[in-house]
């Protein structure tokens, strides 16, 4: 509940569940293709468990819990054996829907040890796995990648194509809505920027698409910055100035644990002149990199209000929030 | 059930060679301090903060010191005797007798669970066992007993492998084949109670010559190593699951658990001497 100060300003009320009760619903990155070879297995951290995802030798990718149900190990040390993952421990083998398929020496197969599959998709060189809400149901099916994302993965002749992978210690929440709080980027990011207008927004379908204009320092240049959110975890940032040449950025951020995010960050240009459009993949994906740095300490100590006291200098922060809202799902 | 701590039971704290005269040693048991000290006069003492938790100092039988790790419910001085075969062998004179201290990085209930586990020895351990045939087990008042025919490497040599546990720490393996037919090893684990164990195995060799007893203690040393090796990498990512899915190619994972069971905490400790000597048996084709 808010409390009246002696001022009659309303005192900002501190977010009473802790984020990490909190998931959203999403296709979430979990790897790079050419990161998960065929007939390999790898581990990767998401949601403060270890998944393991394998390419079968048909080349299929799938994914699992990491904990074989029989006595516990640890699938990430095991292998590939044709269309199944191979528990290191006993050699029990799981097919692609997580049955159990194959028990040294058993005479009939425990059919109750079934690992828990998640749902992947394969795209542009990037491993997406879908994060369902609690109440989902077994039988839910995934909706697609949203329209925009497939097609800017999928488009991939006469363009120069850059990944660059970071680990920072915050929340979703946090991140995706540092996009629409304008006023903080003179203050924590002025070293890029030497002035920006108001933000505006609009929804589009499920998406949500902010704009400014703004003048860098190199230069003075104008510039046009589009955000668009699909999902939590998905944006694509498009930069219109005389040195852009249709450059965009997708960012796919993925929760490793309550408070730690890995970011993948794909630089996409036009492969005209080559050798600078791969220099300005760099550039723009380094600079998102270190603006994140910049915004780090801030991060660090800063509380989570629910009702944060605006002013009208402020971006669209609490339509931003209405509408990640639609996203939030319990923990499964 | 996940935690050692939940056991009662005689734990080791080394052996006496270990700590010179009048020197200390510096322990974890239980998550709880412990400072063994060799006393000029030759005894030891232990020191350590939680003494309802870690019982009436320690006792050295054959070389090795213990402490008694009991319930916070437990009335003091209540300890259940060592085991009388575990003394026995640890104050026997074989030919030849050698130890060796490491860290396990599992639990106690952990790496005890896998001496039974008679599946994994065919696959972890392939390459030193080929393959496995008839199990039988016993559970008794006083011991858990299983017996595994293994066929080994290099020959498909026939070897009879005898795994006996006393009570939740401590246990003897014996393995029948080759060199190493007479001789025995126990394995005495110590909860350190970071998830991880002090492991004091002894080996004793009743052979005819010294030249023999030291090529079957090396035969033993190398095999435990190598065996270490193979196990480490699993039990270090390994989640102990209280309700494994078994399959009839399992060995004796539930019943060594529900034996193991009457040491825990939650029951009395009258009731370990009030209980029924009844023998439970089972065998595996």
């Amino acid at each position: 509940m808010n409390e009246s100060s002696s001022t009659g300003l309303e005192v900002p009320e501190i977010a009473s569940p802790p984020e990490h009760s909190v998931v959203h619903r999403g296709w979430v990155q979990v790897a790079l293709s050419k990161e998960v070879r065929r007939n390999k297995v790898r581990t990767v951290r998401r949601f403060g468990n270890d998944i393991v995802i394998a390419r079968l030798e048909s080349g299929r990718v799938v994914a699992f819990d990491s904990t074989c149900p029989h006595l516990g190990a640890h699938l990430g040390d095991g292998d590939v054996v044709g269309e199944c993952i191979r528990c290191p421990f006993h050699h029990w083998q799981f097919d692609d829907k997580g049955d159990v398929a194959h028990v040294p020496n058993a005479k009939r197969l425990p059919r109750r040890a079934k690992l828990n599959q998640y749902h992947l998709t394969e795209l542009g060189g990037v491993i997406f796995m879908y994060q369902f809400a609690a109440d989902a149901g077994a039988d839910a099916v995934p909706p697609p990648l949203p329209e925009k994302v497939r097609s800017a993965l999928s488009n991939t002749s006469g363009r120069v194509r850059s990944f660059r992978r970071a680990t920072i210690p915050t929340t979703i929440a946090e991140v995706a809505e540092n996009a629409a709080d304008s006023a903080h980027f003179l203050p924590v990011h002025g070293k890029v920027f030497r002035n920006i207008e108001p933000m505006t927004h609009r929804l589009e379908g499920e998406s949500i698409l902010i704009e400014a204009n703004a003048n860098v320092k190199f230069r003075n240049m104008p510039t046009k910055v589009q955000l668009q959110f699909f999902d939590p975890y998905t944006s694509i940032t498009t930069t219109q100035n005389p040195m852009s040449r249709g450059s965009y950025l997708m960012a796919l951020v993925a929760p490793r644990e309550d408070r730690e995010l890995e970011f993948l960050l794909m630089s996409d240009n036009e492969n005209k002149i080559p050798l600078f459009d791969r220099m300005m993949n760099l550039v723009f994906a380094r600079g998102s990199v270190q603006a994140a740095d910049a915004d780090l300490p801030i991060w660090a100590n800063k509380v989570r209000i629910d009702r944060p006291v605006l002013s009208d200098a402020d971006g669209p922060i609490m339509q931003f929030r209405k509408w990640l809202k639609q996203f939030e799902a319990t923990a499964p | 059930m996940t935690d050692d701590a939940q056991f009662r039971g005689w734990v080791h704290c080394g052996t006496v060679d270990s700590i010179p005269h009048g020197a200390d040693r510096r322990l974890s048991r239980f998550g709880i301090d412990v400072r063994v000290t060799s006393n000029d006069d030759g005894t030891f003492a232990g020191l350590f903060e939680d003494g309802r938790r870690l019982t009436k100092g320690v006792r050295v039988v054959g070389g090795v010191i213990f402490l008694y790790h009991a319930a916070p419910a437990d009335t003091p001085g209540a300890e259940q005797p060592i085991h009388g075969e575990l003394v026995k062998l640890l104050e026997s004179h074989p030919i030849h007798r050698s130890s060796e201290e490491y860290v396990s990085p599992t639990s106690v209930i952990s790496s005890s669970d896998n001496a039974v586990d008679v599946a994994h020895f065919p696959t972890v351990h392939r390459s030193a066992i080929s393959s496995i045939g008839a199990v039988s087990w016993k559970a008794a008042d006083d011991r858990f007993e299983i017996t595994t025919d293994n066929r080994v490497r290099p020959f498909g040599m026939k070897a009879v492998f005898r795994y006996t546990s006393f009570d939740a720490y401590n246990s003897l393996a014996n393995n029948e084949v080759g060199l190493t037919r007479t001789s025995w090893q126990l394995g005495l684990g110590a909860p350190r109670g970071d998830g991880t164990t002090d492991v004091l195995l002894i080996t004793g060799h009743n052979t005819r010559t010294q030249l023999h007893a030291r090529c079957a203690d090396l035969t033993m040393r190398l095999g435990a190593r190598r065996a270490r090796r193979e196990d480490n990498p699993i039990w270090k990512r390994q989640t102990y699951l209280p309700q494994p899915q078994l399959s009839d190619a399992d060995g004796p994972i539930l019943q060594f658990r529900k034996w193991r069971s009457r040491f825990a905490e939650t029951i009395d400790a009258t009731d370990l001497v009030a209980r029924s000597t009844d023998t439970e048996k089972g065998q595996y084709a």
